[in-house]
């Protein structure tokens, strides 16, 4: 049994501030279908989010099974289902392949055929079987929320927590998926299991057990649909959101403190809920959730499908690998020139020496320019390939993270993937950029120091743009700050410009470019271009290994960071 | 006890962000005096010092870091005497380096940057036993 | 210009006329006195093989004096007398012209009319007109014509002559009655003698008369007949006699007005009155009706005459002498202005010159502007100066005239007075020059005598004086300049001697040890000085290292010079750091610090790249760093 007491939320941490919720005390069996009425805004989703944990309140206690789940031990991922209002799986994943992926997210310790009797069964009790092998992306709203249904209960949750899945269907699809939810409050291989829908219609309200109505965050009524009407004096329950119209919330509550008792009353009497609410003789063998390296070798396994599965994604991965290093090799197609070196003798006069300098400089100035601005070059394309990388990958499917984080998925796995994933993107994108440079301009320098830094520097912003996706709100947030981030790497390199020392100080520990860049000269440091970019260049080199350092600790925070973004809850 | 799926990011992640932040500073400091410098543990030649009184220097080793400027003497035996370029105090100086045949080969140019590993030798001159470059 | 052939007499003639009437200038000329003679102008000047001349000799009264005078017009050399003299350069001549061309232009009314009724009087006598009438009117108008100040009363002159012609004409009338008078008179003597004579016939002796008697009566009829003629003989005698006297005096009446007019036109020729000369012979040809009759003047005119133009003095040569001479002197006038034009002064002052000798008072020339005979005047001027100073042997003030002639007139011949400028100064310094040699070498013969010979060639030149001061003071300033050379070269004082190089140079000519000290000395101080000149410039280039280097390694070999030391102290602090550099690297390396001195030696080379000091020294360590270590 899930029961709220006394629970109360405020919209800050401020005592001033709004209670969102106020005082909700509220009971749900096991066994029982529960609809959670109310107008827009008056803490539906609020209450449920409470339940799942994802808010916390400021007052109260939410008990499940007797046990208070903020001391006592939190629901276990297999305890809870939660289904969103909008369906969360990927177009291009068939139906089945999505249900398989959250079973093996979600439960360890099941061979393979039982799994797919299971999920065969479970496409059964939606109605989804025939649909199993079609792509999510085709499917219509109403098959989409038996989808989300689906998924949710692959762990047969003993609380199924839905957010407004009906709205947006039509009648026929919105009664379907009301009469699956009581189902599914019934029956579960004889687990009997809370359901929870926060609705705005009420559309098969009959077939809930029990009906809450929020007003202002508060509890205007809690009982059986059948008493609904009568309690709001209305002739019809669709009227019922026009009475609540004509009083306060705080009035309601006033008024169903006075007489919800006897509502109360007649469900807990007339319910078989009481009764039933105990945990059913199954209850304790809750399924494992699957460890990281399983979860990991899922995810790992789901984001190469997915990869390979959107044409655009490889053409464009393709056309940035290919297209990028042409850009660079169009400015020293012909390799690069020959040095001419200064004499060492002193026999010249000081014109001729003068004449001689002039010219070495002016040789600085193209052949040290070129080589160091194929350089940097290279650089600033991979980490522009390294931002478009990162900078999507969580926040473009942060709602289903969330969801899956939910149901038992490890930010550890989760990043990992990524990282193994992204990891191969930035070896192919770095590797080929060096070698092809290589191969067609005859770059100077060493060839394996230099694919390991322009690896890191590919894979510190990655790293960096991945942190910001871990942190952004919406994929175009994270677009847009990793793209400026990029943006600020050729300038403040320091590798066109000299920057003075104070802005150079402050701010070259995060330009990767710069580090990449100074690493990369240093690997010239054998030929002669090494001394034509010294003579031109005035920013400071820094050593070899402080550049590795310096990006590798790019690498390492950046993916802490996206680690801790991943662990945050981005719920709308 | 906030619950799993609370969105609050614990202090604790938050030191352990910092922490590996100075660990990355700390290790970048390390990396740089340990990796930056490739005769760490040999004093830098006191050019004052050397200008005034080279003799006085005989027999020690240091390093220091300058650019060539001109190639002065070659002999077979002894190698080559070069003049390098050094920022010391004092403004700019030029230190006579012989470069010994064992060295010889490095291509050395006018305008390259190199650490030496200098050993003082017996008329004061300077003998690079060790060169980096850059 | 194509001359006449009279025109050679012409100016001959002239010209004596000129210097005759140079004598007097603006005297009126009287028609009856003679021309005295010419005093020949004392330029000997101009004429340096004339024997000069001589104030003392007694004046030559006759008329045109001892020799004729001959013109050689291609020379303007003007003989006479046994002078020559330059036209251009005769003094009185010179004033006459000078005067002239400072004169106003004879534009006033009177002269107008003046020439008006000269123009008027030739017009009236001339062939086509002439009539008794146009001659009396001619006649009239003469004195008219004296009135005015132009004419010199010369027309009266001429009026006067020809009056007097008329008056003889009269008085030959008188002579004519008296004879015809005496001539009755004589046919009356005649008569009565012959009468007288028939008389003695009436009383005849017989026929029987003895031969005595006969003889005695015959006798006695002849004594009586003569006795009874006798009378009536010696009137005729007489009448004959006085007819033949007054026809005598007629004749002689006539020859004489008529030798009177040609002298007078004689004269107006000599006086270059050509106009008046003109009006005369027309007067003269209408009053006697002749005019190619010789003139009856004196044998040396004649021969003057005959000698030059070729024929003998007629009235009608002279007429056409005059009007040569007034076409010429026209000619010359407008040759001038021609001239004058092209700014080829020295051309146009010559035809001014010759057409002034000329026709001095023909209204052409009385009527040049003022201004255009000033330019004239000016170029004359200087050309006289020029003379003056090349006869005074003055070359430098000839070469400024020179100078300035060339540029006033283009056509100024300088190649005669520059040559011989060049030649005197040439051959002066030559002599100085010897002079000079002479000096050194204490040859004093030979030095008097080159700078006499100099003295003789340039008197005024500038040289001399100097060489002279010099040379006679040098014996006292040689000994003195030995010794302060000695004396200098004891303390070392080379600047000194060098500054003085040119006494010492003198001094020691004759001391060939010392010479040899002083061409050392001398050299050194080249050294020094070509050290300090090169420093000087390279720090005008702010290159201060460089200047104090060159000045440095010059006093390492001259310590002692003040100059340069001084040199080197301005640029020690100029150069202080460069200075200090090489210092150290230098005391270093004294103190075998072989390392620290190359590294300030390199040190001082970076500073200064060209430094010579920076660069041995290198080059001395690094061979020492290199091959032996001490």
């Amino acid at each position: 049994m899930l029961s709220l007491e006394a629970i109360s939320l405020q919209a800050s941490e401020d005592e001033e501030s709004p209670y969102l919720l106020h005082d909700v005390s509220v009971r749900m069996c096991r066994g029982e279908l529960v609809a959670v009425v109310g107008p827009s805004g008056c803490g539906k989703s609020t209450l449920l989010k409470t339940i799942t944990g994802l808010l916390e309140p400021t007052a109260g206690i939410v008990r499940w099974d007797g046990r208070d789940l903020a001391t006592e031990g939190d629901l276990l991922p297999s305890e809870l289902g939660y289904v969103p209002q909008f369906s969360l799986a990927y177009d291009s994943l068939t139906v089945r392949e999505s249900v398989d992926d959250a079973f093996r997210l979600r439960i360890a310790g099941i061979d393979d055929d039982e799994r797919e009797d299971r999920i065969d069964a479970l496409l059964e009790t939606t109605g989804l079987t025939e649909l199993a092998d079609r792509p999510v992306r085709v499917l219509s709203g109403g098959q989409r929320r038996r989808l989300a249904l689906t998924i949710e209960t692959v762990s047969s949750p003993s609380l199924l927590l839905c957010d407004e899945v009906t709205s947006g269907l039509d009648p026929g699809s919105a009664q379907e998926i009301v009469s699956l939810l009581h189902e599914l409050s019934r029956a579960d291989g004889g687990r009997r299991r809370v359901v929870v829908n926060v609705t705005h219609s009420l559309i098969g309200l009959e077939l809930y057990d029990r009906v809450i109505v929020l007003s202002a965050g508060r509890i205007a009524y809690q009982g059986s649909p059948q008493h609904l009407a009568h309690y709001f004096r209305a002739d019809h329950a669709d009227a019922v959101y026009t009475r609540l119209a004509t009083r306060s919330g705080e009035e309601w509550d006033t008024s169903w403190r006075k007489h919800g008792s006897f509502f109360e009353d007649s469900l807990s009497s007339g319910s078989e809920a009481t009764e039933n609410d105990h945990p059913s003789e199954t209850e304790g063998d809750e399924p494992l959730t699957p460890g990281l390296a399983a979860q990991f070798a899922v995810l790992f396994a789901r984001r190469i499908r997915l990869f390979v599965r959107e044409r655009s994604q490889v053409g464009l991965q393709a056309a940035l690998i290919l297209g990028f290093p042409c850009l660079v090799v169009i400015f020293a197609l012909k390799g690069l020139p020959g040095i001419r070196n200064l004499s060492l003798d002193n026999d010249l006069s000081v014109i001729d020496q003068l004449r001689e300098s002039a010219g070495y400089l002016v040789q600085a100035f193209d052949v040290g320019g070129l080589v160091s601005g194929l350089l940097l070059f290279q650089i600033i394309l991979l980490a522009l390939m390294g931002s478009n990388n990162g900078a999507l990958e969580i926040a473009g499917e942060r709602a289903l993270f969330e969801r899956e984080k939910l149901a038992g998925l490890s930010p550890v796995s989760y990043l990992a993937s990524k990282a193994v994933f992204l990891g191969l993107l930035i070896t192919a994108q770095a590797v080929w950029m060096v070698l092809f440079v290589h191969g067609i301009c005859r770059f100077p320098g060493d060839i394996v120091g230099q694919v390991m830094l322009l690896w890191l520097a590919d894979a510190a912003l990655t790293a960096v743009c991945l942190a910001f996706s871990s942190f952004a709100r919406t994929p175009a947030q994270a677009s847009l700050i990793s793209i400026y981030f990029v943006g600020f790497q050729l300038p403040l390199s320091g590798a066109v410009l000299a920057l003075p020392d104070s802005v150079a100080r402050l701010t070259r520990p995060f330009i990767a470019a710069y580090w990449s860049w100074a690493g990369g000269i240093l690997t010239m440091r054998d030929t002669r271009f090494y001394d034509l970019i010294l003579k031109i260049t005035k920013t400071e080199l820094a050593a070899l290994p402080v550049c590795f350092w310096v990006l590798l600790a790019h690498v390492v925070i950046g993916t802490c960071v996206a680690y801790l973004g991943c662990r945050r809850s981005v719920w709308d | 006890m906030a619950r799993r799926a609370s969105s609050k990011i614990r202090p604790l992640w938050i030191a352990c962000i910092v922490g590996a932040l100075v660990l990355a500073v700390i290790g970048g400091i390390v990396v740089q005096n340990q990796g930056g410098d490739a005769f760490r543990t040999v004093p830098e030649l006191d050019i004052g010092e050397y200008l005034s009184n080279a003799n006085s220097l005989r027999g020690n080793n240091y390093k220091v870091k300058g650019v060539i400027s001109q190639s002065l003497l070659y002999s077979r035996e002894t190698g080559r005497l070069y003049s390098v370029e050094v920022n010391g105090s004092g403004g700019d100086n030029v230190l006579p380096v012989l470069v010994p045949p064992e060295l010889s080969y490095l291509n050395l140019q006018k305008g390259q940057h190199y650490t030496f590993l200098l050993e003082v030798g017996d008329a004061g001159i300077l003998l690079a036993r060790k060169m980096q470059k850059g | 210009m194509k001359r006449s052939p009279l025109l050679p007499g012409v100016l001959a003639i002239v010209a004596v006329a000129l210097t005759v009437r140079a004598q007097v200038p603006d005297a009126p000329v009287q028609n009856s006195a003679p021309p005295p003679a010419a005093a020949p102008a004392p330029a000997p000047a101009a004429a340096p093989a004339s024997s000069g001349s001589n104030p003392a000799a007694p004046p030559n009264n006759n008329f045109l004096g001892k020799d004729v005078p001959f013109l050689d017009p291609a020379g303007e050399v003007f003989s006479w007398d046994g002078k020559h003299w330059n036209v251009n350069n005769n003094r009185i001549f010179s004033a006459r012209f000078e005067k002239y061309l400072n004169a106003e232009a004879e534009n006033t009314d009177a002269n107008v009319r003046y020439r008006a009724l000269v123009r008027s009087i030739i017009d009236k006598l001339s062939p086509y007109h002439i009539s008794p009438g146009s001659l009396d009117e001619a006649f009239r108008m003469l004195p008219q014509a004296s009135g005015f100040e132009a004419d010199a009363n010369l027309s009266d002159a001429l009026a006067a002559s020809v009056y007097s012609v008329w008056q003889a004409r009269r008085e030959d009338v008188r002579l004519v009655q008296a004879n015809n008078a005496l001539e009755q008179e004589r046919r009356a003597a005649q008569h009565n003698a012959e009468m007288s004579a028939g008389e003695t016939n009436l009383t005849p002796i017989g026929p029987r008369a003895s031969g005595a008697e006969q003889a005695q009566w015959a006798k006695q009829q002849e004594m009586r007949r003569t006795i009874q003629m006798e009378p009536y003989i010696s009137r005729l005698a007489e009448i004959r006699a006085m007819t033949n006297a007054n026809r005598a005096k007629r004749e002689l009446s006539e020859l004489q007005t008529k030798i009177e007019f040609q002298a007078l036109i004689v004269q107006f020729f000599f006086q270059r009155r050509f106009q008046h000369v003109l009006m005369a012979t027309q007067f003269y040809r209408a009053i006697f009706g002749e005019g190619d009759t010789t003139l009856k003047v004196g044998k040396e005119t004649e021969k003057f005459f005959s000698s030059t133009t070729g024929m003998p003095p007629t009235v009608s040569v002279l007429d056409s002498l005059a009007r040569e001479a007034m076409r010429d002197a026209r000619e010359g006038v407008e040759a001038y202005k021609f001239l004058l034009g092209k700014n080829e002064l020295e051309s146009a002052t010559k035809r001014l010159s010759e057409a002034f000798v000329v026709g001095e008072f023909m209204p052409e020339l009385r009527t040049l502007p003022r201004a255009d005979k000033r330019q004239a005047l000016a170029f004359t001027q200087k050309s006289n100066q020029l003379l003056s100073a090349l006869e005074v042997k003055d070359y430098t003030l000839a070469m400024k005239l020179v100078l300035d002639l060339e540029t006033t007139a283009k056509d100024f011949d300088n190649s005669k007075p520059m040559a011989a400028i060049e030649t005197a100064k040439t051959v002066s310094a030559m002599h100085l020059a010897k002079a000079k040699n002479a000096a050194v070498n204490g040859d004093r013969a030979i030095l008097e005598a080159e700078l006499k010979t100099a003295t003789e060639l340039w008197p005024r030149n500038p040289a001399l004086s100097e060489l002279s001061t010099s040379i006679f003071s040098q014996a006292d300033v040689q000994q003195k300049a030995l010794i302060d050379f000695d004396q200098l070269l004891s303390q070392r004082n080379y600047r000194q001697i060098y500054d003085d190089y040119v006494r010492f140079i003198a001094a020691t000519a004759n001391s060939p040890e010392r010479q040899e000290q002083l061409k050392k000395v001398l050299a050194d101080m080249k050294t020094i000085e070509t050290a300090l000149e090169r420093s000087s410039e390279i720090a005008k280039r702010g290159d201060n290292y460089g200047a104090w280097e060159t000045v440095e390694q010059t006093s390492k070999n001259f310590p002692d010079d003040t100059k340069l030391n001084q040199a080197r102290a301005n640029l020690t602090t100029e150069a202080a750091e460069f200075v200090h550099t090489i210092r150290t690297a230098e005391q270093l390396e004294g103190k075998q610090q072989y390392g620290s001195s190359l590294a300030w030696y390199l040190k001082a080379q970076k500073m200064y790249p060209p430094s010579e000091y920076a660069h041995t020294g290198i080059e001395r360590l690094a061979k020492l760093a290199l091959g032996d270590h001490p």
